[in-house]
């Protein structure tokens, strides 16, 4: 039985058990963890403006707002809406996947513009990317939260049949919580991992100038996995 | 720079490569719409209960044509991925197999009186499901309708189902019969959630305002 089964199981049982809070904790890590949700843009970005542990855990705290939004708006339409009367799931699913990946392009272009930007500007390095990375995170998250998990948007609308719609939303915070914790996890190794690489630039030049081309492959990287993203989405939907 | 601080940064980036590079599992279940059932009266009929079922996914339809032996074998990968084709539908829909399988899985009573099915042959089986209608021996205030469609292929599966006055329940492998009031008035379904989630989010704003507070306290 797998933790999503498990889950199920967790809100069709009587009373409110701690159990059925760990289960969807676990539920939404595991789901993290699967390809997706914007981890490598996430750790691209962060260490490409030389991200703060305080931007690892915004990163985090957005993919998690977004996605409890985005399951509960789909779980609230798809029950009392007739949503799936207008669209299947699946194309839904795509949509958004369509969506995050223009996101996704967005900021990447964005962040080049900025790039380009500084530089004209003749500003150092070291101080113009404190407030201008935050709203490029925020979108990053977003993005990668735009996508219901298909366990986390079965417990909400099961939760709505059964009369039980509280304790489905508080399930779906919790999963959600799951999955900001993996991706504040992500963002504390690519900022490790980024400022290591730092330290060590001040003695070798290749390592230095690999640190300073860091914002721009980060942009490209961006942009181009957004490109991709969009292209994938695309075909599915034509398909 | 020390040694150490260099092994810390490799060993950093080879987790970040570890949790980059997870393959997706070959049994995640892509994201669809759940099995459903709509129970509703026949206003014109008050001996006639209706059901409507309609498949989740639409690669149940798939799996279901296989078991039934509507489909070939191997439309069933290796894996176990099944690919879902528009045929499939067309193939499953008029089949007397299917219309059986629904009657055997899906069965009404009332008064404990069983009520004979007729499926109708569906236009749209992926789109708009599959109606049936069951002729009880009486006029039907409360009807008892069981469903167990798909979960004699897995009983992981569950129905949403929907009844007459905005009422709804969920049919399990363990809870697969439930009774519906067929007069039954819209009681206002949809405001007990609306006041539960309401709860939530006001909880959520309270907690969210407490912790700002109190940072200002602790920035003051």
């Amino acid at each position: 039985m797998t933790v999503a089964d498990q889950l199920q199981a967790a809100i069709h049982a009587p009373g409110v058990t701690p159990l059925a809070f760990g289960l969807a904790f676990v539920a939404g890590a595991g789901h993290a963890v699967t390809p997706g949700h914007g981890k490598s843009l996430a750790a691209a970005y962060l260490v490409g403006s030389r991200g703060r542990v305080r931007d690892a855990a915004w990163l985090g705290g957005s993919v998690a707002a977004m996605h409890t939004l985005s399951v509960l708006v789909i779980g609230l339409a798809w029950t009392f809406l007739s949503l799936s009367d207008l669209i299947r799931m699946q194309d839904l699913t795509r949509w958004l996947e369509l969506a995050a990946g223009l996101l996704v392009v967005g900021t990447g272009l964005w962040l080049f513009r900025r790039h380009s930007h500084s530089h004209a500007s003749g500003h150092s390095h070291d101080h113009h990317h404190d407030h201008g990375r935050r709203p490029g995170l925020l979108v990053l998250g977003a993005s990668g939260g735009l996508t219901p998990s298909p366990a986390a948007f079965l417990v909400l609308v099961t939760g709505l049949f059964l009369g039980r719609a509280g304790f489905a939303l508080l399930l779906v915070l919790v999963f959600g919580a799951g999955m900001a914790v993996v991706l504040f996890g992500v963002g504390l190794l690519a900022i490790g991992g980024s400022t290591v690489v730092t330290r060590g630039a001040r003695t070798h030049a290749a390592l230095r100038l690999a640190t300073r081309a860091a914002p721009l492959l980060a942009a490209a990287g961006i942009t181009l996995f957004g490109a991709g993203l969009t292209t994938v989405a695309a075909i599915q939907l034509t398909a | 720079m020390p040694l150490r601080g260099r092994l810390v940064g490799l060993s950093c980036a080879l987790a970040c490569a570890a949790v980059f590079a997870l393959p997706a599992p070959a049994g995640a279940h892509p994201f669809g719409d759940p099995q459903t059932v709509a129970i509703a009266a026949d206003p014109a009929r008050p001996e006639v209960v209706r059901v409507r079922w309609k498949v989740g996914g639409l690669d149940d339809l798939t799996v279901l044509g296989v078991a039934l032996g509507l489909l070939p074998q191997d439309r069933v990968l290796l894996d176990g991925a099944v690919f879902y084709e528009d045929s499939d539908a067309k193939a499953i829909g008029p089949s007397p197999a299917f219309a059986d399988y629904l009657l055997k899985q899906v069965t009404v009573s009332s008064d404990g009186q069983a009520c004979a099915g007729r499926v109708t042959a569906p236009d749209d089986l992926a789109g708009g499901g599959a109606s049936i209608d069951y002729t009880c021996p009486a006029a039907v205030e409360v009807a008892t309708v069981a469903v167990r469609t798909l979960t004699d292929l897995n009983p992981a599966y569950h129905t949403l189902a929907t009844g007459p006055g905005g009422a709804r329940a969920v049919y399990t492998s363990d809870a697969y019969s439930h009774d519906w009031t067929l007069g039954a008035v819209d009681a206002g379904s949809g405001r007990g959630a609306a006041l539960q989630l309401g709860a939530v989010v006001a909880g959520l704003l309270v907690v969210a305002a407490a912790a700002v507070a109190l940072r200002r306290r602790v920035a003051a």
